[in-house]
C-alpha cells in the first residue's frame, strides 16, 4: 500500500474511512483483509474477476449458514501449523479444529458447484469428522473417547471397577463402625467428636480400624484407616490412572499427526473461509456507503458521475447538512479547476482520489457511476498544518513532494495537487504555477490541479471552475445575510453550487472572493476599494 | 433434608461467599458436591477469580481439591484442564477471558480431581451461568469470595451461601459479630413501597426520588465520593435517594450528615463496601437502607478451625451464630452438618 499511496497521502484522501468499515467477522477474513492487494496496470482481469465474484457472492449476503459460520469458525492455523511440524495437540484444539470442520463442511455445499471462483471453493474434510467423532456421535464436542484404542477402552474398564471396588470396602467399613459407636460419620467418613466424650475416645483410641488424624482444644478427629486391601487398591488405581494418561496422550499423538498431514486443505479452507468473509464485508461496506462497482478499462481515463468524498459527507450528515455529488471526467494528461474558497475544489481533489484508490484495492466505489483505468501510484499534495510544524515552510513543503512525486511522471500515475503556489508571492506563485501545469500536460500520468491563477493552464488542459455563486441572486443573499446576522458562514456553504463547470471566459476576472468578503460583512470600505482595483486593472 | 436438595427444589443457582480465606469456602463446596453425587443432582460448577488450588500460595495451607462426578459440568480456564485428573469431555470455548487462560465448558466423563478457575468479572459469570443450565445442569454452584462479592447479587445467582471461620478472629465473639454484620449487609430489607418496584426498571442512574415519585439525577458521573452534592439536592420532598454502584463508608456518612427524611436505596447487598464497626454507627446515627432486589442467604457454613493452630469448639460457634442470624441455617460442614 505504502509504495502505491504514502501514508501522509493515505490520509489526505481519507481511504480510512473506507477500510474502516470493512469488517470481517472471522479470524480468516481480518487476515485476509490485512493483504488485501492493491491492483495495479495490466491487472485489469483480476480485478474484474474480484468484481464479478463479489457480485456472485453478493446473493450469499443474508444467507443465514454462511455468516453463522464466519461467526463460529475459530482460529486454528497455530494448532495446524503445530501439528504439521510433529507437535501433539491439546484435547481442547482438537476439539477446536472439529468445529472448525463442523462449521465449513456446512456451507461447503454452497460454493461447491460454482464453475468459476476455485479461491472460495470449501474442501469437505469428512475424513476429519470420522477422525474426531469416532463413535458418530455428530456431537460437536470432543473427548478421548474409548473408541480410539482398545487398550484405552480396558484400562478404563478396570479403573472404573476398582474405583467402586474401593467405594464398597469404603461404605461397609462406614457402615460398621457407624453402627459400633452409633456416631455421625461425616461424608468423607470422618468423626468429629467433643473432648469430653472421654470413653468414645479411649474405645477409638484402641480400635484398630481407626486412626486420631486431627485435634484442637476441644475437638478430636478420627479417620478411617486403610486396610491392607484397600491400601493395594490404592495403588492399583494409581497405576491405572498413569498407564491411562499414557495412553491418553498416544491417542492425541496419532489425531494430531492425522491433522499434521492434512494441513494443505486446512489451509486452502481457511484461505477459502478468509476470502468469502472478506468480500462480504466489503459488500456490507458498499451498501452502508452505497457504493458501486466502477467500470475498469485497460487505457487510463477516470470518469466520475456524481462522486462524493465519503468523509466529507459524513461530516456533513452530521450536521444535517446535504452534500452535492460532484461528476468529472479525466481524459487528458492535466486539468486544472478554479474557483472561489468555499467551493468545495480540495473535497473534489479528495474525492477523486478516494475513488481511484477503492478501485485499486478492490472496493466498490462511492459514485453514480465511474469509468476508471488503474494507476500505478496515487500522489497526493494538500497543504496542512502537519508540515509547517515539521519546519518546512508551506511552500518549501509542497516543492518538497512535488519534486518527489515528479521523478515518476511517467508512470500512469494519479497527481493531485491543491492550491498549487498558494503560499508565495503571486506574481511569482503565477510563473512557477503556469510552469509546472504546462509541463503535466504532456506527460502520461492524470493530474487535477486546483489554483487561483485563472490563466495559468494552456490549450491542452482541461480547465474546469467551480459553479459557485454564479448564478445566485446576490441581492437576495444580502437581505438573507442581513436577517441572519452571524450565520454569514451557512448561508454561503448553504447557497454555494459546488458542481463543476467548463471555464469558459478567461478574460473577466472572477469576483466570487469579493462577493464572500462582501456577504460575510467586511468593511464595506475595503470591498469597494478591491473592486475599484480589479476595474483599474 | 439435606441442604443440596432444598436448593436444588427452590433454586437454579447459588453462590458460596467466603468471608476470608480458609474461612472453608471449598469445604463447603466440596460438601454440596458430595450431597448432590449421593443425591443425583447434577451440579454445573465455576468459580470467580481461581479457587480449588492445592497449595494455596498465600497462607500454604493445604485446600481440599475439588472431586467431581460424572455429568457434572464444569466452567474452568484452559490451563487448568491440564492439572486435574478427571476425564472431561470439550463442550464449548467461550470468548470469557481469565488470567488462567479463556474459560472452557466440560462435561465430566470419568470422575476425578479438577480445578475451578471461572471467569473473572460477573457479568461473565451470569452467561456462564446461563450456558451450564443450558446443558441440562439441575443447579449450578459458583464459588466466590467476599472481595469478589458480586456474584451473590440476585442478577447473577438466586441465592447465597455464606462461608465463616475462625480464620476471621481469636475472639469468637468477634467471628460471631463479623460474621452478622456480612449475614445483615447481604439481607437488607427490600424495599415494600409497591411505587418503587414498578419503577424499578428505570432506575438504573444514581438519582434522587421525591415524594411523587419524579427521578431527579444529578449531574455526576458515579455516586463515588459525591455523597455531599446528593444531600445539597435533596430537600424536604426527598423520599429516597437511589445510588447505582458501589457504597462505601463514607459516602453513606456523607449522605445521611445531617438530615434524616429520605431512605438510601440500593440494588442489593453486594453494592456496601463498609465494614461492621462503622456501618454499626452509621446505623445508630439513623441510617436507613433499603433494597430493591434482596440477597436470599440460605445457609452460613462455619469452619471452626483456623490454620493458624487455633479453634473454637464447633457447637458453640455455632449455636452463637445462629443466635445473631435468625432463621438461616448455620452449619459446621467439616463436623458432619446436616
Amino acid at each position: 500500500m505504502e509504495s502505491f499511496i504514502d501514508k501522509n497521502s493515505q490520509d489526505k484522501i481519507g481511504i480510512n474511512t473506507l477500510l474502516n468499515k470493512i469488517t470481517p467477522l472471522s479470524p480468516y477474513g481480518t487476515a485476509k483483509k490485512k493483504e488485501m492487494p492493491i491492483y495495479k496496470p495490466g491487472q485489469e482481469d483480476l480485478l474484474k474477476t474480484e468484481y464479478n465474484l463479489m457480485a456472485y457472492l453478493d446473493n450469499y449476503y443474508l444467507d443465514r449458514d454462511v455468516i453463522s459460520m464466519l461467526n463460529h469458525v475459530k482460529d486454528i492455523t497455530e494448532s495446524v501449523k503445530r501439528a504439521e511440524s510433529g507437535e501433539v495437540l491439546t484435547a481442547v484444539e482438537l476439539f477446536e479444529i472439529k468445529n472448525f470442520v463442523l462449521h465449513t463442511m456446512r456451507v461447503y455445499k454452497t460454493f461447491r458447484d460454482n464453475k468459476f471462483y476455485d479461491d472460495i471453493r470449501i474442501e469437505r474434510m469428512i475424513d476429519v469428522i470420522e477422525l474426531l467423532d469416532p463413535a458418530g456421535e455428530k456431537l460437536n464436542t470432543f473427548y478421548i473417547y474409548d473408541e480410539y484404542s482398545e487398550k484405552l477402552k480396558q484400562i478404563r474398564a478396570e479403573k472404573t471397577q476398582v474405583s467402586h471396588l474401593i467405594k464398597k470396602i469404603k461404605k461397609e467399613i462406614k457402615d460398621e463402625i457407624q453402627e459400633s459407636y452409633n456416631v455421625k460419620l461425616s461424608l468423607k467418613g470422618d468423626i468429629y467428636l467433643n473432648k469430653s466424650e472421654e470413653d468414645l475416645i479411649r474405645m477409638m483410641d484402641e480400635d484398630k480400624r481407626l486412626y486420631c488424624s486431627d485435634q484442637t482444644i476441644s475437638q478430636i478427629v478420627y479417620s478411617i484407616k486403610n486396610t491392607d486391601e484397600l491400601y493395594k487398591l490404592d495403588v492399583q488405581i494409581n497405576n491405572l490412572k498413569a498407564r491411562e494418561e499414557d495412553e491418553e496422550y498416544e491417542v492425541l499423538k496419532y489425531l494430531s499427526k492425522e491433522v499434521g498431514i492434512r494441513s494443505g486443505k486446512f489451509r486452502n479452507n481457511f484461505s477459502a473461509v478468509g476470502k468469502i468473509d472478506l468480500i462480504l464485508a466489503k459488500l456490507r461496506q458498499a451498501k452502508t456507503t452505497d457504493s458501486r462497482p466502477p467500470t475498469i478499462i485497460k487505457e487510463h481515463r477516470i470518469e466520475i458521475i456524481n462522486g462524493r468524498h465519503l468523509k466529507t459527507e459524513e461530516v456533513l450528515t452530521k450536521k444535517n447538512k446535504s452534500y452535492t455529488a460532484v461528476s468529472i471526467k479525466l481524459d487528458r494528461p492535466a486539468t486544472s479547476i478554479t474557483g472561489a474558497n468555499m467551493g468545495g475544489k480540495t473535497v473534489t481533489l479528495k474525492m477523486i482520489g478516494q475513488i481511484a484508490c477503492a478501485t485499486a484495492l478492490g472496493l466498490y466505489v462511492p459514485a453514480e457511476a465511474c469509468t476508471i483505468g488503474l494507476s500505478g501510484k496515487i500522489f497526493v499534495s494538500i497543504g496542512d498544518e502537519q508540515s509547517v510544524e515539521k519546519g518546512l515552510s508551506t511552500f518549501g513543503a509542497e516543492i518538497q513532494n512535488l519534486t518527489e512525486a515528479f521523478k515518476n511522471v511517467n508512470d500512469r500515475c494519479l497527481i493531485l495537487i491543491d492550491e498549487l503556489a498558494g503560499g508565495t508571492n503571486p506574481v511569482e506563485g503565477f510563473a512557477i504555477t503556469k510552469s509546472i501545469v504546462g509541463y503535466l500536460s504532456d506527460k502520461n500520468s492524470i493530474s487535477v490541479i486546483t489554483t487561483h491563477f485563472d490563466k495559468a493552464a494552456s490549450q491542452e488542459v482541461q480547465k474546469l471552475q467551480v459553479a459557485g455563486l454564479k448564478k445566485i441572486d446576490l441581492k437576495k443573499l444580502e437581505q438573507e445575510l442581513l436577517e441572519n446576522p452571524g450565520k454569514g458562514m451557512d448561508i454561503i456553504t448553504d447557497n454555494m453550487d459546488y458542481h463543476l463547470i467548463p471555464a469558459e471566459d478567461y478574460d473577466e476576472v472572477p469576483k466570487d472572493a469579493i462577493n464572500i468578503a462582501e456577504l460575510m460583512g467586511m468593511q464595506k470600505e475595503i470591498v469597494d476599494q478591491a473592486k475599484k482595483y480589479i476595474e483599474g486593472k | 433434608m439435606r441442604l443440596i436438595e432444598e436448593l436444588n427444589q427452590k433454586y437454579n443457582s447459588v453462590s458460596i461467599i467466603g468471608l476470608a480465606k480458609n474461612a472453608g469456602k471449598t469445604v463447603t463446596l466440596n460438601y454440596l458436591i458430595e450431597q448432590a453425587y449421593d443425591s443425583n443432582i447434577i451440579l454445573g460448577l465455576t468459580s470467580t477469580g481461581r479457587d480449588g488450588e492445592r497449595l494455596d500460595l498465600v497462607t500454604e495451607t493445604d485446600k481440599p481439591a475439588i472431586f467431581v462426578g460424572e455429568d457434572t459440568i464444569i466452567a474452568t480456564a484452559i490451563s487448568m484442564l491440564e492439572i486435574g485428573d478427571a476425564g472431561l469431555e470439550i463442550l464449548e470455548t467461550t470468548e470469557f477471558t481469565s488470567p488462567l487462560g479463556n474459560i472452557v465448558l466440560c462435561r465430566v466423563k470419568e470422575e476425578g480431581n479438577v480445578q475451578l478457575a471461572g471467569p473473572s468479572n460477573a457479568s461473565d459469570t451470569l452467561l456462564v451461568k446461563e450456558k451450564m443450565l443450558g446443558y441440562g445442569v439441575d443447579l449450578v454452584v459458583i464459588d466466590g469470595a467476599i472481595d469478589r462479592k458480586a456474584v451473590a447479587s440476585p442478577r447473577i445467582t438466586d441465592a447465597c451461601i455464606i462461608a465463616t471461620g475462625a480464620v476471621l478472629s481469636r475472639d469468637i465473639k468477634k467471628v460471631v459479630s463479623q460474621t452478622a454484620y456480612y449475614a445483615s449487609v447481604f439481607m437488607l430489607p427490600g424495599t415494600k413501597d409497591l411505587e418503587l418496584i414498578r419503577l424499578k426498571d428505570q432506575l438504573n442512574r444514581t438519582c434522587i426520588i421525591d415524594d411523587e415519585y419524579h427521578l431527579t439525577y444529578p449531574k455526576i458521573k458515579t455516586s463515588l465520593g459525591q455523597g455531599r452534592t446528593l444531600t445539597s439536592m435533596a430537600d424536604e420532598k426527598t423520599r429516597y435517594i437511589y445510588l447505582s454502584g458501589a457504597v462505601t463508608t463514607s459516602m453513606l456518612k456523607d449522605l445521611i450528615f445531617g438530615k434524616s427524611n429520605f431512605i438510601i436505596l440500593i440494588d442489593d447487598g453486594t453494592q456496601v463496601f463498609s465494614d461492621y464497626y462503622s456501618f454499626n454507627s452509621l446505623k445508630k446515627k439513623g441510617l436507613r437502607l433499603e433494597v430493591l432486589n434482596p440477597i436470599r442467604v440460605e445457609a452460613i457454613t462455619v469452619n471452626p478451625t483456623a490454620p493458624f493452630g487455633y479453634s473454637f469448639p464447633s457447637d458453640e460457634l455455632v449455636r452463637m451464630i445462629g443466635e445473631e442470624v435468625g432463621l438461616i441455617k448455620v452449619i459446621d460442614v467439616l463436623g458432619g452438618g446436616v
